[in-house]
């Protein structure tokens, strides 16, 4: 008799333990053996078999909560766990982009500044998406946006002239000429600017010619620039930091290889995995909770509660997945320069990371798309 | 925000009461709940529902080892202190000792404090 009703309390708190199977009968078999010791001492103190049963099982509670507290124990060991992953990632990441400047054609001119305890902590899986990797010969800077600890000098200055351009505000032109512009830009920027003369005569673009005019200040620097060479087939590029003003054709052939590490997308995503299965799991356990209490399982209510279950569900599902992240970047960022489409640019992933292959004027419009991403996540 | 650190108080202290019943000597979950009611007078009764998450809590933690044993004639699952516990235990005793003596003078200032009205303000 015992046996049974411990049986079906242990049962039922086994199946609502989101645990591994083996734990589940661990923790069952401990909690057994406590009931019977119980059990026993009741009965030794005069209790007779069926009270010394009831309150054996009323001392442990409702299987629910018990359920819930262990499950709250395995969850903790889950997030540790989730960190580790994503230390590990990002270790491995870094690795990458070790092997991948290894590998790089002209790797003697990259400077790589490599944090001392890289090597410790790689972990061995971490050699496999270099295989990937190789076939990325693009030449051009390197990565990357946003992953701190391997910037290379070159990708340093390449990214301080960014910024220059994004927060310094524009100035006022009248009549300048293509030769006036790159002088006032190199006076303004860190590091400096330079006219792709060659390119620009073969679009038949004259450097001397002062039809150059200004004079929204509140612009930024980068917006007037893209403006104003826009008008005359020009654009620019930045190597070695150094802004180059070339023909926009010189920079359609020339593709660069950018990592975008999209991780704050991401992030959201390993949110919308876990919960994923939960509406379901949720459902089951009111299930075998209303089901084995031997209440009528109030229909409405459960009606509702799946209601409501959908709606969260559905609405986590609305949410950016980061799969979804090159089809969207594919679709709204000049669509026809896709390989998909017919161009000659392509998007792969490694990890969480997006690798995509494009020309400069493009891989702009895709870090503000990507930045104007996270942002409206509220990430 | 009250019921907060109230809970936190609470489950510190149950650790607390739990690790230094185990520094005695191994005990199941069982002998566990004896002891810490016989060491004090009955006083604190630990369910067996919220014992075990505990203990399971803990060990996740590395404050307590477990192992199957059925040399006592019956197959039990055992709990034992690790070192990393025992370091636990000693730095949460004086902490809990240095708290219980601050609470005792506050204590015995608003006993002081008692006969004239709180003026507030």
């Amino acid at each position: 008799m015992s046996e049974r009703e411990f049986e079906h309390y242990l049962t039922l708190l086994g199946s609502m333990l989101r645990l591994r199977p083996e734990q589940r009968a661990e923790i069952a078999e401990e909690l057994q053996q406590h009931l019977d010791e119980r059990l026993q001492d009741l009965q030794a103190a005069g209790l007779s078999r069926e009270d010394a049963i009831q309150q054996a099982l009323a001392e442990f509670g409702d299987a629910a909560g018990l359920a819930a507290q262990f499950s709250s124990v395995s969850r903790r060991r889950y997030r540790r766990w989730m960190m580790r992953a994503a230390t590990a990632s990002v270790t491995s990441a870094f690795m990458v982009l070790v092997l991948f400047v290894s590998f790089w054609p002209t790797g003697g001119r990259i400077e790589l500044a490599l944090p001392t305890t890289a090597q410790d902590t790689n972990p061995p899986a971490s050699e496999s998406p270099v295989e990937s990797a190789d076939p990325f010969t693009t030449e051009s800077d390197l990565p990357t946006t946003k992953t701190k600890s391997t910037v290379t000098s070159r990708e340093a200055k390449n990214a301080d002239t960014r910024v220059q351009l994004e927060t310094e505000s524009a100035f006022e032109l009248s009549d300048a000429s293509l030769s006036d512009l790159s002088l006032m830009l190199a006076e303004r920027l860190q590091h400096g600017c330079l006219l792709d003369y060659r390119r620009m005569e073969e679009e038949g673009v004259d450097r001397e010619s002062g039809n150059l005019n200004w004079n929204l200040t509140n612009a930024s620097l980068g917006t007037m620039l893209e403006t104003l060479l826009d008008e005359v087939q020009l654009t620019y590029q930045i190597r070695d930091g150094i802004l180059v003003i070339t023909s926009q054709s010189a920079a359609d052939d020339d593709l660069s290889l950018v990592i975008y590490d999209a991780e704050v997308l991401f992030s959201s995503v390993v949110v919308v995995v876990r919960n994923e299965a939960n509406p379901v799991e949720e459902m089951l356990l009111q299930l075998v909770q209303q089901s084995s209490v031997g209440e009528k399982v109030d229909l409405d209510s459960l009606r509702a509660s799946i209601d409501r279950l959908s709606e969260k569900f559905g609405s986590q599902q609305a949410r950016m997945r980061f799969n979804q992240v090159a089809d969207l970047i594919e679709t709204q960022v000049d669509p026809n320069s896709w390989e998909v489409n017919g161009g000659v640019a392509s998007i792969s992933s490694v990890g969480n990371r997006l690798i995509v292959r494009q020309t400069e004027r493009t891989h702009r419009k895709i870090r503000k798309l990507l930045d104007d991403l996270a942002a409206t996540n509220g990430l | 925000m009250a019921d907060q650190i109230e809970s936190e108080l609470l489950r510190g202290s149950m650790d607390l009461m739990v690790l230094s019943v185990l520094a005695q000597s191994p005990k199941y979950g069982y002998l566990l709940q004896k002891a810490l009611s016989d060491n004090s007078q009955q006083q604190i009764k630990l369910s067996a529902g919220t014992m075990y998450p505990l203990l399971h809590r803990l060990e996740e933690a590395g404050l307590v080892s477990s192992r199957w044993d059925e040399s006592t004639g019956r197959r039990r699952k055992w709990y034992e202190l690790t070192a990393k516990g025992r370091k636990k235990l000693i730095k949460q005793a004086e902490l809990w000792q240095q708290y219980a003596n601050c609470i005792n003078r506050l204590l015995t200032e608003i006993k002081l404090v008692i006969p004239t009205p709180a003026t507030q303000g």
